[in-house]
């Protein structure tokens, strides 16, 4: 039990940090990519934007690459 | 409505309920922490501050939960409704620190890491009235963290309506973890009637809210005749001025307004978060979603410029004071000739 609760726990750790760094990049550049809403917008609703970037990551990773494509 | 992003859309409204917000919270820390302190002198500080930003959580979420039905039931609620995210928002971080103290201290003190000490410092998941109640309580925090995270237009928007929402209708579940997590943590460490008996008293009043909005709330459901493109729905004095009747008919949820002697109908469903168009009024000449205040032209179901956001309209026939409609959908944004009405029934 205690090795998949270590499994668990190492895999949520690797997420969140690949999240964070993922967050950064799509707040300044990612989000104005996939909706031109979010183009000059202020610091603050950037900065709002870094936690469900960083939980929801592989998903606006791909829909970053798809934006890119178009 | 805008057309560019900010970080938190405060108006005189808002910033009011906020503050009304923040002073109950106050209260109501200076009263739980005073009576706290009371009964119980010998308490610590950490377990005061746990105990403390717990219930406020909690008490948060019942009344987060209960804003809905409430709307539901009697439309003057609605000003709560509109600034429910704030409330979700300080839900959240009430938990967040309830959980943060938790883990400082129960489960950070030893050469285990904290989080997997969450996970095995009782590990009896086979059992019910032992089962450990922290990881009810972690996972609701998650929910409630992703709720809070994505509560932004700009997640709205970018993760689809549909998606967004159902994300959200899991705080039914954090909710319901909350719920366990409370009652097991109260059975396996202080048996407090007391706490089981509030925590009773808001489950029901959450639940019977609920079926009460159910069965008040009801719309009401007509049925398109065999060949009859047109359904009867209600009588010119059903509909109050600048106001909707609403219908279900088949699949389709229509929200006919009455306004400046004219009929209109348009899909009762909001493009923001798929609000009660219906529940709404006419404001300024447009319909004025009761949640975030997204608005349309009756007409046409267009957002009026710059924004761009359509609903579907419907075609309307006045008999006598009758009042009849087409549930076969205009594609969004298409114009249909408001129904006026004549003078005699005005």
């Amino acid at each position: 039990m205690e090795s998949i609760i270590q499994s668990f726990v190492t895999f949520l750790g690797v997420y969140a940090a690949a999240g964070i760094v993922f967050a950064l990049p799509f707040s300044f550049w990612g989000a104005p990519r996939i909706d031109p809403a979010a183009k000059g917008s202020p610091l603050g609703f950037r900065l709002l934007l870094l936690p469900a970037a960083t939980a929801l990551w592989p998903l606006l990773l791909i829909k970053w690459i798809k934006a890119l494509q178009t | 409505m805008s057309t560019q992003y900010t970080a938190v859309i405060w108006n005189r409204e808002k910033k009011r309920y906020d503050r009304y917000l923040a002073g109950l919270i106050g209260l109501f820390l200076l009263a739980f922490c005073g009576l706290t302190l009371a009964l119980q002198p010998e308490i610590t500080a950490e377990t005061l501050i746990i105990r403390a930003t717990g219930t406020t959580a909690l008490l948060l979420l019942h009344l987060t939960l209960m804003i809905g039905p409430l709307c539901r039931i009697d439309p003057a609620f609605l000003p709560l409704l509109y600034n429910r995210r704030h409330l979700g928002v300080t839900t959240f971080f009430f938990g967040l620190i309830h959980g943060v103290f938790n883990l400082i201290q129960f489960h950070s003190l030893g050469n285990v890491n904290p989080l997997v000490s969450l996970f095995t410092a009782n590990v009896h998941y086979g059992s019910l009235s032992n089962f450990p109640f922290q990881v009810l309580g972690f996972g609701a925090l998650v929910i409630l963290f992703l709720m809070a995270a994505t509560s932004h237009d700009f997640w709205l928007k970018n993760l689809g309506p549909k998606a967004w929402k159902t994300l959200h209708m899991f705080v039914y579940l954090a909710y319901g973890l909350l719920v366990m997590h409370v009652l097991l943590g109260v059975a396996q460490a202080e048996h407090s009637p007391v706490a089981i008996g509030f925590l009773g008293m808001g489950v029901v009043t959450v639940i019977s809210l609920h079926l009460a909005a159910a069965f008040f709330g009801q719309r009401g459901q007509f049925t398109a005749a065999a060949g009859e493109d047109f359904v009867e729905v209600c009588g010119l004095a059903d509909i109050e001025d600048k106001r909707a009747k609403v219908c279900l008919i088949g699949k389709e949820n229509i929200a006919i307004f009455k306004y400046d002697g004219k009929l209109a109908a348009v899909s009762n469903i909001c493009k923001h978060q798929h609000g009660p168009l219906g529940e709404g009024k006419i404001v300024d000449g447009c319909i004025t979603c009761p949640w975030h205040g997204y608005q349309y032209l009756p007409e046409n179901g267009c957002s009026p410029p710059p924004f761009t956001e359509k609903v579907s309209t419907y075609e309307l026939k006045l008999v006598g004071d009758r009042i009849f409609v087409n549930p076969r959908p205009h594609p969004e944004g298409t114009r249909v000739e408001p129904v006026e009405i004549p003078r005699k029934h005005e």
